[in-house]
C-alpha cells in the first residue's frame, strides 16, 4: 500500500519531476508528429502511385515496344484475377505556347479504359468545376490564391460523395463538339483559323493555377520520333484539367487520346502502319478476389502475367505498382526510419532527466528512506517506490505527449495555413514535396514505437537510482540531523 | 496486549545486575555476548565488546553512558537495523508463536523487516516524520507497510480510527490534518510516539527521545512514556543522557567501553 502512496506523494512535491514530465511529454509528441507525418507522406505516396498507376504494368523494351496489343491483351486477360487492361504511351516532350517552352511528359491514354484500371476518372475536374474554383479564388488580374485554390481542388477530388466521371464525360474532353465549344468560349478569335480545333489535351491543374496554361490555349507539342529520332510536333487544345495530388504530374504531364499520340509517334515509320504498337499496358486486378496490398500475392500474379505474355511469343517487362517507384518508396521508408532514430535521441535525453530527477529525489529522501526501513519497509519495497515514481513520469508524460502529438498532427494543415497567412512563409511547398497538403497518417504500429521507447527508457533510467536508494546507508541518516 | 510482569516493578539503581530476571517469566528479549566492530580504512574498530542484556515484557529499561560507548549501536542491532559481528539476539514474543526463543540475528532480511514492523517501534531524537505526509498519515505509515493495498483498503476505517485514538492519547488529535512542519518539537515527538505504537508493538526503542526538546516539553514526554507503559504494557528501551528520564525506568544500565558495567 505504502509504495504507490508514497510514490505519488514524492511525485507531486518536486519541481524537477515536472521538468522531467514535460520533457517526456514534448519528446513523445515530437516523435509522434514526425512518425505520423512521415507515415502520411509514405501512405499518400503509395496512394498517389497506386491511383496513377494500375496494379500491374507491362512495359515494352524500347519506345512502342508492345507490338501486338490484341494478342497480349487476350493472353493477359486469361490470367486469374485480371479484371481490365488499358494501353498507354508515355513520351518526353516539350510544348511551345507563344514564346514559352516547357518540358513535359506526353501521356497517351484511352480515358475510359484508363478509368477502369486506375483512379483517373476521380482525378479529372468536370467542365465548370475548374472555372468555379478559378472564379472563387481569383485575387487579381493574373494572381490566383494558389494554396486555397489547391485546397478546394483537393477537397473536390477527394470528396467521397463526388461521383466519378462517366464514360461519356471521360470521352468528352477529346470530342470534337467540346473542342469547338471550348475554342468558341475562350479563343473566339481563333475559330476561323481552326475550323476543326486541334486534338484535345488534359493538363495538370497546377499548370492552370500557375497561369502557365489556360483552358482553350493551343499548344504545340514537340517530341522525337522513336524510329528516326527526328523532331515531330502536333498542336493540341487544352480542354480539361486533372488533379492527381502528385505535383510532378499535375504540373508536368499532358494527357491526350492514345490513338492521337500513337499516330503522332508512328508518323515516320517506313513499314506498314502497325495499329497495335503501344508502349505499355496497365492491368487492373479484381480487388474482390485478391488483396492488392499484399505484395507477395501481387508478385505472384505478376509472374503469371509474365508467363502468359511469354507464352504468347512476346518478351515484355511486367512490374507491380510498388516496383514502379521502388526506389522512391524505399528512400522514403529509410528516411522515416532515420528521422525516427534521430528524434529518439530526444527520448534518451528525457531518460536522463528522469535519472537526474530520481537521483536528486533519492538523495533528498535518504532520511525518509531510513525512517521507512526502521518502520519495516524492505529494500525492495523502497526500490519500488522510486521505480513507480519514474514509471509515473514516463507513463503520464508519454500519454499526454501522445495526445499532444495527435492534436498537433490532426490540425497540422490548419497550423500551416495560419503560419502562411501570418508570415507568408510556405513551410510545406507543394513544388518540393509534390503534395499539396501535409499528409498525416495514424498507424497503430507507430503509436507503439512512439510509446514503448519512452516507457522503457524511463524504467531503465529509474532503475539505477531506485536500486541505489536503500543502499545509501539510510539508517545512518536518521541518527544525525 | 502481551502479559507484563514488570509493571510497577521497583526501579533498580544504575549498575544493578543486568541479567537479573524474574524466575517464572521468560525475558522478552535476550542479548548474549554481542560484539560489533566496524572496518574503517582497513582498521577494525570494536564498538560492542560482549554485551549481555535481558529485557522483560512490559518493562522500561534505560541505557545510559558517555557519548560513543555504543548505546545507539546496541539499539540499532537490537532493533534489527544493523547486524552484529557475533552474538545472539533471542526474542521471545508473547504475541507470535513463531518467535519463541528465536535468534533474530540469523533471520532473513525480509523477516527482520516484518518483525520490525509488527513487534518493534522506534522513536528518534529528531522525530523523523515524513514531511510529505500529514500527521495522521505518518501515524498510519506502519500499517500501510504491514498490509497490502487491498487489505489496507478493507481495514482503512478501522486503522484510521486507531490512529486517531493514538493521536488523541498523545494529545495531538487536532493536528491530524496538519503537515509536520506546522507542529512544535514536542508535538512532533508525540506524533512519533503514536506512530511507534500504531502496530501495537511489544517493544519500543527510544534513542534520545527528549534530546531535542526543552526541559518542560521533555518532562511531558517522560510522563507520556510512563502512562503508555502502564496502560498498554508496551516495553520501552530508552537510550538517553537525560538522568531524569533514565530514572523513570524500572532498570538502569550503564554502558562503558562497549559493554555494560556490571558484566
Amino acid at each position: 500500500m505504502y509504495k504507490p502512496f508514497l510514490s505519488l506523494r514524492f511525485f507531486r512535491s518536486r519541481f524537477l519531476t515536472l521538468a522531467a514530465f514535460l520533457s517526456t511529454m514534448f519528446g513523445v509528441a515530437m516523435l509522434f508528429i514526425v512518425q505520423s507525418v512521415m507515415g502520411g507522406y509514405m501512405s499518400q505516396l503509395k496512394t498517389n502511385i497506386r491511383g496513377q498507376e494500375a496494379h500491374l504494368r507491362i512495359i515494352g523494351y524500347g519506345p512502342l515496344g508492345v507490338k501486338n496489343l490484341l494478342d497480349i491483351e487476350e493472353a493477359v486477360k486469361k490470367v486469374p484475377h485480371v479484371r481490365e487492361t488499358a494501353p498507354f504511351i508515355e513520351r518526353l516532350a516539350v510544348y511551345r505556347s507563344g514564346v514559352s517552352i516547357k518540358p513535359v511528359t506526353l501521356v497517351g491514354i484511352d480515358p475510359v479504359l484508363q478509368a477502369k484500371v486506375s483512379d483517373f476518372s476521380s482525378y479529372l475536374l468536370r467542365p465548370g468545376e475548374l472555372e468555379e474554383i478559378l472564379r472563387k479564388h481569383h485575387a487579381g488580374p493574373t494572381a490566383v490564391d494558389i494554396p486555397l485554390a489547391i485546397d478546394d481542388v483537393h477537397a473536390l477530388v477527394g470528396d467521397k460523395d463526388r461521383l466519378p466521371l462517366s464514360d461519356g464525360e471521360l470521352c468528352q474532353f477529346f470530342d470534337l463538339e467540346w473542342r469547338i465549344e471550348i475554342l468558341e468560349k475562350y479563343r473566339p478569335l481563333l475559330v476561323k483559323e481552326f475550323p476543326v480545333p486541334p486534338a484535345g489535351i488534359i493538363v495538370g491543374v497546377q499548370s492552370i493555377l500557375d497561369r502557365q496554361l489556360m483552358l482553350g490555349q493551343i499548344l504545340t507539342v514537340v517530341t522525337l520520333s522513336p524510329d528516326t529520332g527526328g523532331e515531330i510536333s502536333e498542336r493540341f487544345l487544352v480542354t480539361g484539367a486533372i488533379n492527381t495530388g502528385d505535383f510532378q504530374i499535375d504540373s508536368g504531364s499532358l494527357f491526350a487520346d492514345v490513338q492521337k499520340v500513337r499516330n503522332l509517334l508512328n508518323r515516320d515509320i517506313d513499314e506498314l502502319d502497325n495499329p497495335y504498337r503501344y508502349q505499355g499496358i496497365r492491368i487492373a486486378l479484381d480487388e474482390d478476389t485478391i488483396d492488392v496490398q499484399n505484395v507477395a500475392k501481387l508478385e505472384k500474379v505478376r509472374d503469371e502475367v509474365a508467363y502468359a505474355i511469354a507464352s504468347a511469343g512476346s518478351h515484355l517487362s511486367v512490374e507491380t505498382w510498388p516496383q514502379i517507384r521502388a526506389n522512391l518508396l524505399k528512400a522514403v521508408s529509410i528516411e522515416k526510419l532515420l528521422v525516427y532514430f534521430i528524434v529518439l535521441i530526444l527520448i534518451i535525453f528525457t531518460g536522463s532527466m528522469i535519472l537526474l530527477m530520481l537521483t536528486l529525489t533519492v538523495i533528498e529522501k535518504t532520511r525518509d528512506v531510513g525512517v521507512l526501513m526502521s518502520l519495516g519497509a524492505t529494500p525492495w519495497g523502497v526500490t519500488q517506490i522510486f521505480l513507480f515514481n519514474g514509471l509515473l513520469v514516463s507513463l503520464f508524460g508519454t500519454g499526454l505527449g501522445l495526445a499532444l502529438g495527435y492534436a498537433f498532427s490532426a490540425n497540422i494543415n490548419e497550423i500551416h495555413d495560419l503560419i502562411y497567412s501570418v508570415s507568408g512563409v510556405e513551410l510545406f511547398p507543394a513544388k518540393i514535396y509534390q503534395m499539396d497538403r501535409i499528409p498525416v497518417h495514424f498507424n497503430r504500429l507507430d503509436i507503439l514505437w512512439c510509446t514503448l521507447p519512452p516507457v522503457v527508457v524511463g524504467l531503465l533510467a529509474s532503475a539505477i537510482p531506485a536500486t541505489w536508494a536503500p543502499r545509501r546507508d539510510p539508517i545512518s541518516s536518521i541518527q544525525y540531523e | 496486549m502481551p502479559a507484563s510482569s514488570s509493571q510497577n516493578e521497583t526501579r533498580k539503581a544504575p549498575g544493578a545486575d543486568s541479567t537479573a530476571k524474574t524466575a517464572d517469566v521468560p525475558a522478552l528479549y535476550s542479548v548474549r555476548d554481542l560484539h560489533k566492530e566496524y572496518q574503517m580504512q582497513g582498521v577494525k574498530v570494536p564498538v560492542l565488546r560482549g554485551c549481555d542484556l535481558e529485557v522483560r515484557h512490559g518493562e522500561i529499561l534505560s541505557i545510559i553512558g558517555m557519548s560513543g560507548v555504543g548505546k545507539t549501536t546496541l539499539l540499532n542491532i537490537m532493533g534489527l537495523l544493523d547486524n552484529p559481528t557475533s552474538g545472539e539476539l533471542i526474542y521471545n514474543s508473547g504475541a507470535d508463536d513463531s518467535l519463541r526463543n528465536c535468534d533474530l540475528a540469523n533471520l532473513q532480511l525480509n523477516r527482520k523487516c516484518s518483525i520490525r514492523n509488527q513487534h518493534f517501534g522506534f522513536v528518534f531524537q529528531f522525530y523523523h516524520l515524513l514531511p510529505d505526509l500529514t500527521v495522521l498519515e505518518n501515524v498510519l505509515l506502519p500499517s500501510m507497510i504491514a498490509l497490502s493495498s487491498g487489505e489496507y483498503g478493507r481495514q482503512r476505517t478501522k486503522l484510521q480510527e486507531r490512529a486517531r485514538e493514538l493521536l488523541d492519547r498523545v494529545g495531538v488529535l487536532d493536528r491530524g490534518d496538519f503537515p509536520p512542519s506546522r507542529l512544535s518539537g514536542g508535538e512532533r515527538q508525540r506524533v512519533a510516539i503514536a506512530r511507534a505504537l500504531m502496530n501495537d508493538p511489544e517493544l519500543v526503542f527510544c534513542d534520545e527521545p527528549t534530546g531535542n526538546l526543552d526541559t518542560s516539553t521533555g518532562e511531558r514526554i517522560h510522563e507520556l512514556i510512563l502512562e503508555l507503559n502502564r496502560e498498554l504494557g508496551t516495553g520501552f528501551i530508552l537510550v538517553t543522557h537525560d538522568q531524569e528520564l533514565a530514572s523513570l525506568a524500572s532498570r538502569i544500565l550503564t554502558m562503558r567501553d562497549g559493554c555494560f558495567e556490571d558484566r
